[in-house]
């Protein structure tokens, strides 16, 4: 094809095309080889080892102005309680501890997917402009491999000892403390008592069985009342949802031997209720394109009997310049089948510090703030439960805050983790397609149980 | 009398299609602009309204303020567009001035290249970019998304300018060489001016394939604010704020018009452009 | 189609070559060229072959590829065996046939328009079809996600309204829908663009060949088909050309009204590799779809270009 021209004798021009090339490639993959980039979680950030015993010193030498960059989504500007917006509070809170560090909030994506890949893409990029960011539990296993939070164990003061282990492990990896947790939540199910009531019920649904009848009771006399919404999007949520319903049906994440069981029948059973809730009416033909926050409008309103959210959704409900149900609103364990058992899914947020971060001293000492008291207090008081500082939930002032901690509390003992995941974010992702697919009828149920099965070799 | 009838028709049927095609073309963007004067959270009342009740300003007061600030993405893209259409325009014309004007061994191969380089999509080389941009401690800049843009343009410039050579006629290029002009000299004096239409051309479609770049921008911007450039924040907005359509309007509106200015002003050059050059 | 050079052969040109002493080149072309080769080469070429190297390893969650496991073609093997990526290219194709035929259609229509509407209006016209082409495409599919919205967007208010539906689908949910809705949102800016190149085309056709036509009797429909559509032809296949890897391409339009769709019905190729490198930070993995999916597109198009463009020389 370019045999007409060979005439014109470029092969100089070849040599010197090919001679570019070559050379380009050697000049850069010899910058590729990065300097210690696996090393970052075993590595002794010989910085903060100084710094922290420079911090038991504490020099009157005035120490210059820093900033450290919170990374999180907007909602730590928001307090839906009676405490001040976490931001402010940790602001506050650092400026009266170390005066010369300002603290600022970089403004990340709401939804968690957002969130973790912009992560990703300051480690590759090995960015160090945000110090702090925003954990989600799923991301343990995969972050804490891959070396993308720094270990705190024994960098801040009163860690070990102030928090609930069972909080710290949930970010720990191999033994190593990687986030300070500042607020746990579980999922269940949030019912109109006063409708229930009034239909002759005096409690919520134990079973699905139950909820359905009391769905119908209820739409007989209310048939503009939505039973029941959930968050039905293809995005991390989705994936708590049907980990909720999985083990309602008697499923579970794995068999025996370890291996994946979300081809089970009791998984299929799952999987054909979410999608009978849609085709019966039950719950809206919006619920695949709704988030959580689309989800729980109706409930807020008024309008529904039903609906699946985390605890966090409670100080919302009480308000009553938001909430058009204010006592007469109920949280319970989400129901289970003969056989299955309630789940409440877990999930939670912690702070953990970039390993390139250009402040480490800086940053562990706004994380020592995060994890004192009154930062940890503000938070149960601006977002409610759960914290895992403890001794917490004995201060009269968190209780008054949180009324409703008891009904939380019945919630508690039925706490499940996400599917456990090298590979979360593969998984996750596995999960939300197939499951969505179900519900918007593009697959059977068999169908994508098959594929879920064939797709999630080997993420263990 | 039939004549008469006809310019009626011609008329009536002109004005009809014109109606048409503008309610499809413009329909989008006069139905954001709407959105945009609603009062924020009353896009979502039932029954629809088109119209909206009491216009406001509000949505891009917010828009403009702080924590939103569009203006500093304006600012980014304004940057990085422009410089990496001089930069593209430059290279690009040198390329094409060899290529089809001067003795050149390698004018074919040359050509092929650059072509060939015009074939490789944009997801394969985001990665090893990224890293190297990162080793080079570009990544931080605005030069990480100036430099690549500039690159990413240069095959589609080099096409259209080196077919915009075909229409000067040599007879230039060669009095200028009778009378001892260097190939500098030609390139630079002689001949910069006369293709300036294709340099238009070229430099518009540069300029708004940078403005509209998205995985790339996204990428290097690390999401940091600062760093973003319109489609990368008006994305992040539309994420942030998922139900504030208000608002994501006011964003939207804003960040269109510089773009439109452009394209309303030079679209006798686009066609121009593409008429006489590679089409 | 004009060549650069002209089709006239000149007299004397750089290619003449018929002088006394032989071809005599002019060096000082190296000068001019090397800037834009060390561009193009530093972040189109290097990167190139910098992926394909990737591939070979096992790379996740970083690139340093000198101390990771070397894999061979396992990363290769992987693709072809994962359903997903056959699903994402069935996809991508589909699409990208769907796209390419509406965009020139409405292109043309909308040439042909701009061509023919009253002189008064044509300019206006002109530059009214031109204003998609200026929206970014993410931009624009965020319009849309806004006028498709399952309560309260203004297309499912119309359709309602006028009666075409009994009430407002779920546009983005229902997986047919939403393939609909992606190729309507793509061919929206796409038939501006296409019309652009279309309308340079029309121009070019001369006068004369349509009065000839007139002259000999043919009416206006019979005068399209057989005198304008031939001689745009060389107009209508670069078009296609550019149509076509635009739509293989497809990316930000996904990623800003469905994010893949229902499911992963409206997952395409590029979208599919991006979700590899970024939300499983595979690069290995990710590098090695990235190259297939080059090979797809540069195998389409060099097949295309050959065979409607006979000789990629374009050069003279």
């Amino acid at each position: 094809m370019m045999g007409k021209k060979a005439e014109s004798g470029c092969s100089p021009g070849r040599a010197a095309v090919l001679a570019i090339l070559g050379l380009s490639i050697l000049l850069f993959t010899s910058m590729g080889a990065p300097e210690g980039e696996n090393g970052s979680d075993t590595s002794s950030h010989p910085q903060t080892d100084t710094a922290a015993a420079e911090n038991a010193a504490e020099t009157a030498a005035k120490p210059e102005a820093q900033t450290v960059y919170i990374g999180y989504n907007r909602f730590l500007t928001q307090a839906f309680g009676p405490g001040e917006p976490p931001i402010e509070a940790i602001q506050q809170a650092v400026g009266e501890r170390y005066p010369w560090i300002t603290v600022e909030l970089n403004i990340m994506p709401d939804d968690v997917k957002g969130m973790r890949n912009a992560i990703a893409i300051w480690m590759n990029g090995r960015d160090g402009t945000v110090d702090i960011y925003g954990m989600d539990t799923p991301w343990v296993t995969e972050f804490g491999k891959a070396g993308w939070a720094l270990p705190l164990n024994g960098k801040i003061p009163g860690l070990e000892e102030n928090f609930v282990a069972a909080g710290l492990s949930a970010f720990s990896h191999d033994g190593k403390i990687i986030g300070v947790p500042f607020w746990g939540s579980v999922s269940g199910l949030y019912y109109r008592e006063d409708l229930l009531r009034e239909a002759g019920y005096d409690g919520p649904p134990e079973s699905y069985d139950e909820m359905i009848a009391m769905a119908r009771a209820v739409r007989a006399k209310h048939p503009e009342i939505t039973p029941f919404t959930w968050p039905g999007a293809k995005s991390e949520v989705l994936v708590m949802v049907y980990a909720d319903f999985l083990f309602g049906f008697g499923g579970a994440y794995q068999e025996s031997d370890g291996s994946y069981a979300f081809d089970s029948p009791e998984s299929g059973r799952a999987l054909e209720f979410m999608q009978s809730l849609i085709e019966d009416g039950y719950s809206p033909p919006e619920v695949p394109v709704w988030t959580q926050q689309e989800s729980y409008r109706l409930f807020v309103e008024g309008k529904a009997l039903f609906t699946w959210n985390n605890n966090d959704l409670v100080l919302w409900l009480d308000d009553p310049d938001r909430s058009k149900v204010v006592d007469s609103w109920g949280f319970a364990p989400s129901p289970a089948q003969p056989g299955g058992r309630s789940a409440a899914i877990t999930g939670g947020f912690a702070f953990a510090v970039n390993p390139h971060s250009d402040v480490p001293d800086a940053a562990l000492k706004v994380m020592e703030v995060i994890a004192g008291r009154e930062v940890q207090k503000n938070f149960a008081l601006a977002w409610g439960p759960i914290q895992y500082y403890q001794g917490l939930y004995d201060d009269p002032e968190v209780l008054e805050a949180n009324r409703n901690a008891d009904r939380i509390n019945r919630v508690l003992p039925f706490a499940v983790n996400r599917p456990p995941a090298v590979k979360y974010s593969q998984l996750s992702n596995v999960l939300q397609e197939e499951v969505h697919s179900v519900l918007t009828n593009r697959k059977s149920v068999e169908e994508a149980q098959a594929d879920i099965t064939r797709r999630v070799q080997g993420l263990q | 009398m039939n004549s008469r009838k006809r310019r009626i028709y011609y008329w009536t049927a002109s004005l009809l299609v014109f109606c048409v095609i503008t309610l499809f073309e413009l329909g989008p963007l006069i139905w954001m602009g709407l959105t945009s004067i609603k009062p924020a959270g009353s896009e979502f009342s039932i029954p629809v309204r088109i119209f909206p009740e009491q216009p406001t300003g509000e949505n891009y007061r917010t828009v403009t303020g702080e924590g939103f600030n569009i203006q500093r993405a304006l600012g980014n893209s304004l940057i990085v567009s422009s410089t990496a259409m001089i930069g593209t325009l430059l290279l690009s014309s040198m390329a094409a001035f060899v290529i089809a004007r001067l003795r050149f061994r390698c004018r074919h191969t040359a050509f092929f290249t650059i072509q060939l380089a015009g074939l490789v999509p944009p997801i394969i080389v985001i990665a090893p970019t990224f890293i190297l941009l990162r080793n080079t401690g570009l990544l931080g800049s605005l030069w990480a998304m100036i430099l690549p843009h500039m690159a990413y343009g240069i095959p589609l410039a080099t096409l259209l300018i080196t077919g915009f050579f075909g229409s000067i006629p040599v007879e230039i290029d060669e009095a200028a060489r009778i009378d001892g002009a260097g190939s500098g000299r030609i390139f630079f004096r002689i001949l910069l001016p006369v293709i300036s239409p294709a340099l238009f051309s070229a430099g518009v479609l540069s300029f708004l394939g940078s403005w509209g770049d998205f995985m790339h921008a996204f990428t290097v911007s690390l999401g940091l604010p600062r760093l973003q450039t319109v489609p990368v924040a008006i994305l992040s907005f539309s994420s942030a704020f998922q139900l504030q359509w208000t608002w994501i309007a006011a964003g939207v509106m804003i960040s269109v018009v510089p773009v439109v200015a452009i394209v309303v002003l030079f679209q006798r050059y686009l066609i121009g452009g593409l008429t006489r050059g590679a089409v | 189609m004009n060549v650069p050079g002209g089709w006239r052969r000149s007299r004397s040109g750089p290619d003449a070559g018929k002088y006394g002493a032989g071809p005599h080149y002019r060096n000082e072309g190296w000068g001019f060229i090397l800037p834009a080769f060390l561009c193009i080469t530093i972040f189109y070429f290097y990167p190139l072959l910098q992926s394909v190297v990737y591939s070979f390893f096992q790379l996740e969650y970083t690139t340093d590829w000198l101390h990771a496991p070397f894999v061979g073609l396992r990363n290769y093997a992987a693709v072809m065996g994962s359903i997903e990526f056959w699903q994402s290219v069935r996809f991508t194709l589909l699409f990208t046939a769907g796209v390419v035929v509406l965009d020139l259609s409405a292109g043309m229509l909308l040439a042909i328009a701009a061509y023919w509407i009253h002189p008064a209006l044509r300019a206006l016209l002109r530059t009214i079809i031109i204003i998609p082409w200026a929206i970014p495409r993410v931009i624009q599919a965020s319009i849309w996600r806004w006028m498709f919205n399952s309560d309260v967007g203004i297309i499912g208010t119309l359709l309602v309204r006028l009666g075409l539906a009994a009430e407002a689908p779920l546009f983005l949910a229902d997986p047919n829908l939403a393939l609909v809705c992606v190729v309507l949102t793509y061919v929206w800016k796409g038939a501006s663009i296409s019309a652009v190149f279309l309308m340079a085309g029309l121009a070019s056709v001369p006068q004369d060949l349509h009065d000839a036509a007139r002259i000999d009797g043919a009416g206006r429909l019979r005068r399209f088909f057989a005198v304008t559509l031939p001689v745009m032809f060389p107009t209508l296949v670069v078009t296609m050309l550019f149509r076509l890897r635009d739509a293989l391409r497809v990316f930000d339009v996904i990623i800003g009204l469905t994010g893949g769709g229902p499911g992963n019905a409206t997952e395409s190729l590029n979208t599919f590799a991006y979700r590899m490198y970024f939300d499983f930070n595979n690069y290995g993995l990710g590098s090695a779809y990235a190259f297939i999916i080059f090979l797809i597109i540069g195998i389409i198009s060099i097949f295309y270009m050959k065979k409607f463009l006979g000789r990629f020389d374009f050069v003279r």
